[in-house]
């Protein structure tokens, strides 16, 4: 029989809380990361940029293009949510690739990601964002948008302002488990090179989820801040 | 048939039946998405973008099936 297992988090407490420590550590890991190559890429900016420097604008323009391609000129405001969602999906997923069990440690070190408590955080976070940006540009007329195109459709869009973080927050949570119990399994079953070009899609799985969550998200903006016709 | 293999062998239906309709419909869009950028290959990101959110859609019917299943099978079974 093959050993696997899912979801044995090595849990704290922290008074009545109870704390998955791999899925806070390497969270910050990821967060960490991403600081770190902030600083060091912002650290010697120049006119003529060099090749770090290269890459570092191209991501930004692909975030803009993402951002402004779903919202228009609004798009500029809020580039740093996307922005920010994007690259830290990004590395939170591709995180889960690295050898972390060759290393002795307890519970389950892989991509943050595949703990429901981080993607249900980023979720409610973006439909928070949403909401928000949709009162603050259309002040109490937001509301009025619940009732569009007839008054009783009124329960469905209340229920779509729930489902939008459950199907978010979902998708990216089981793409990434899945993507690690399926190389869990065919490494258990072959040994020895069959994982590789599983975790080379994994690769791939991890920019497309973390694009699908930034455009998405971008999406639900889009329809807050949207002007009425 | 004792519960144990019948939960296996419902959580193996569950997956595979789940994963049809999304499959069909996924394939459409991709082929209409391609078509789209055969007449008119200008219009190759708007198309693309269209077709990831759409794609995503359709992805979550069968993701929610799995997660049900890894539910059940985390419970019942290891």
């Amino acid at each position: 029989m093959l050993d696997i297992q899912i979801g044995h988090h090595w849990i704290s407490h922290i008074g009545p809380l109870e704390v998955n420590m791999d899925t806070v550590i390497t969270a910050w890991l990821a967060m960490g990361v991403l600081l770190a190559l902030a600083i060091f890429i912002t650290r010697h900016l120049n006119r003529i940029p060099g090749k770090v420097q290269t890459v570092a604008e191209l991501t930004l323009e692909f975030i803009e293009g993402l951002s402004v391609g779903q919202m228009g000129k609004e798009g500029y405001k809020h580039i740093s949510l996307i922005g920010s969602l994007f690259l830290f999906i990004l590395v939170a997923n591709l995180m889960g690739q690295l050898p972390w069990r060759l290393l002795p440690l307890p519970g389950e070190f892989a991509s943050p990601t595949n703990d429901l408590n981080v993607t249900l955080g980023l979720a409610l976070l973006v439909s928070v964002y949403y909401i928000g940006a949709g009162l603050i540009k259309k002040k109490l007329a937001y509301f009025k948008h619940y009732f569009q195109p007839f008054w009783f459709i009124a329960p469905m869009n209340v229920l779509e302002d729930f489902t939008r973080p459950m199907a978010l927050s979902l998708r990216l949570f089981i793409n990434i488990l899945a993507g690690e119990v399926l190389v869990l399994v065919i490494g258990g079953l072959v040994p020895v090179f069959a994982a590789v070009p599983l975790m080379l899609f994994e690769l791939f799985i991890a920019f497309i989820q973390a694009f699908v969550f930034a455009i998405l998200a971008a999406s639900y903006v889009s329809g807050a801040v949207a002007d009425e016709h | 048939m004792d519960p144990k293999s019948a939960a296996i062998i419902a959580s193996g239906l569950a997956v595979g039946l789940a994963a049809i309709g999304p499959g069909i419909g996924m394939g459409n869009a991709v082929a209409a998405a391609i078509e789209g950028i055969v007449r008119q290959p200008e219009s190759v990101s708007k198309v693309r973008t269209f077709m990831f959110i759409g794609l995503a859609f359709m992805e979550v019917l069968a993701l929610y099936a799995l997660f049900v299943v890894l539910i059940f099978l985390v419970k019942f079974i290891f």
